[in-house]
């Protein structure tokens, strides 16, 4: 598939989605909203299916979990990975389970020897449910922890290496990380192993609404801030263009906003490069 | 227990204490993760049960989610199930208001009717066609998307009311039993008013069993119902399968 710019589905866009006449368009939709029997809610996905390609982005697996993942769960991921064959499938460096209980988050754990070991077991058992590769991505951090032994990108590049899964970078997620740990997020980007990224996401942040700017939220419910299209550029300057998804899950606005950041990241996607070699 | 297995155990506790002892739960971001898991919850629980919202206020249904959550966390990541036992919290906060929870297990219907899988209803035309002995040898059963119930409390009214008008706050009912049927074409949940030969009716083929004999039976219960009225009316709605096996 060409390199093109996605947007993240919404329902309550679902006319604009199927009749918007752009070249390239395709839709990331969350495997999770659509792990139900059947029904209006899977009528919907099959028709944007069959109007524009879709890539499959998972929230609920607990990838980071302490325990193996939930073969039921992986079963409902491989139903729909073989009903609505996308063409990227990924999931978060992140847990969201413990024994029965399951928090609808993101969570962050010590990135140690352990927990290395644990993951990339962890993203082979997923791989071989779903008999394809996926992609992994950079969560959004708000606690600083102790007990790592990595970075958050040799984490990424060693899982990638050891388990052949790719890499999704979240700019936004960088960027969020980044402000709040007190990190450099173009050191950060620089890390990363170029050849093993697949997508790229873009979303908007806002301050946490006690501490300001020192507490970026990743909360997907604005524009996509400067500093985020600045990093985006530098890194598809040293990688080369990737499938890029604009992001927005809160205080939605119309359909022709999203599509205006879309075609804005289509121009800059257009103007860079492959790279000979990376 | 490994490294990450303590460390999720302790992240977990300190997620549902109100004092949590971990040293990181005391940064300001902490409190980012403790929103975010409370608030996925709580938006799942107002958008499965809008009409209990409505009838409750913001106020009020805050309180109860926020307790519902914390006694009964999500099990599983998929949202839009989540909150099957909210009735079972609704009854317990307005024993004094007992439509509140009768509202509420039709609220829970319509998302068990929305999300379920699909399946061909049996048409009025194929029954038509059907010879006399063949439609008794029938067995009919009901569509996986098809709810029904009997309510003490007039809580079908107020139900269709809330739904036909979200701006109303004021609903003038009979107090007294009613009952009430969801059923689900292709794209939409619809509802149907359900008298108590209905209910029957839908009960005895959820037991199953050939045509011939759910018909008999019904009929030496209520000798004076509309059987091949209220049958119409259940092909009409969509709410059968047929489960015959050849």
């Amino acid at each position: 598939m060409e390199t093109t710019v996605g947007i993240g589905f919404k329902a309550e866009h679902f006319e604009d989605a199927i009749t918007v006449p752009a070249a390239g368009l395709w839709f990331e939709v969350h495997a999770e909203n659509y792990m139900v029997a059947g029904g209006p809610r899977v009528a919907m996905l099959s028709a944007l299916r069959a109007a524009w390609p879709i890539s499959l982005h998972g929230v609920g697996l607990s990838i980071a979990g302490a325990a193996d993942p939930d073969p039921g769960h992986l079963r409902r991921l491989r139903a729909l990975v073989d009903c609505f064959q996308p063409f990227l499938v990924s999931e978060h460096l992140a847990w969201s389970r413990h024994g029965e209980t399951c928090f609808p988050d993101l969570l962050p754990f010590p990135r140690s020897n352990g927990a290395l070991d644990r993951i990339v077991k962890t993203i082979d058992i997923t791989q071989n449910a779903l008999g394809r590769q996926i992609l992994i991505e950079n969560p959004s951090l708000y606690l600083a922890l102790d007990g790592h032994d990595w970075s958050e990108p040799a984490f990424l590049s060693e899982i990638a290496d050891r388990s052949g899964c790719a890499l999704l970078v979240d700019v936004n997620n960088v960027h969020v990380s980044a402000n709040n740990l007190g990190y450099d997020a173009r050191a950060y980007l620089d890390a990363l192993p170029a050849h093993a990224i697949e997508e790229i996401h873009l979303a908007g942040h806002t301050p946490d609404p006690i501490l300001g700017e020192a507490l970026l939220i990743d909360s997907h419910d604005a524009a996509i801030a400067d500093p985020v299209w600045a990093l985006y550029r530098h890194l598809i300057n040293r990688i080369g263009p990737r499938p890029t998804l604009i992001e927005r899950d809160d205080n939605l606005p119309a359909f022709s906003t999203l599509m205006a950041e879309r075609n804005r990241a289509a121009a800059m996607l257009a103007s860079v490069q492959e790279p000979a070699c990376v | 227990m490994s490294d990450l297995a303590s460390f999720q155990a302790q992240f977990a506790q300190a997620l549902a204490s109100t004092a949590p002892a971990a040293a990181f739960a005391r940064q300001p971001g902490f409190a980012i993760y403790r929103n975010t898991s409370l608030k996925a919850a709580l938006d799942a629980l107002a958008a499965g049960y809008p009409t209990v919202l409505q009838l409750l206020g913001t106020e009020e249904f805050q309180r109860l989610a926020i307790d519902h959550a914390r006694r009964s966390p999500p099990r599983s990541p998929v949202l839009a199930d989540y909150g099957s036992d909210f009735p079972a919290t609704c009854a317990e906060a307005a024993v004094d208001r007992p439509h509140i929870a009768d509202v509420s297990r039709i609220d829970r219907f319509w998302t068990e009717t929305h999300l379920a899988a699909d399946a061909a209803p049996v048409r009025a035309e194929t029954i038509a066609g059907l010879a006399p002995d063949a439609l008794t040898a029938l067995h009919l059963g009901l569509h996986p998307a098809t709810r029904y119930g009997w309510f003490a409390t007039p809580a079908p009214s107020i139900w269709i009311g809330h739904r036909n008008d979200a701006d109303l706050t004021e609903i003038t009912v009979d107090w007294q039993p009613e009952g009430l049927l969801l059923t689900r074409s292709a794209s939409a949940v619809s509802w149907h008013r359900a008298g108590d030969d209905m209910v029957a009716l839908l009960k005895a083929f959820e037991s199953g069993g050939p045509m011939g004999t759910i018909a008999s039976d019904f009929l030496s219960h209520h000798p004076d119902a509309d059987l091949a009225g209220l049958f119409a009316r259940l092909l009409e709605a969509g709410a059968l399968i047929d489960q015959t096996i050849f």
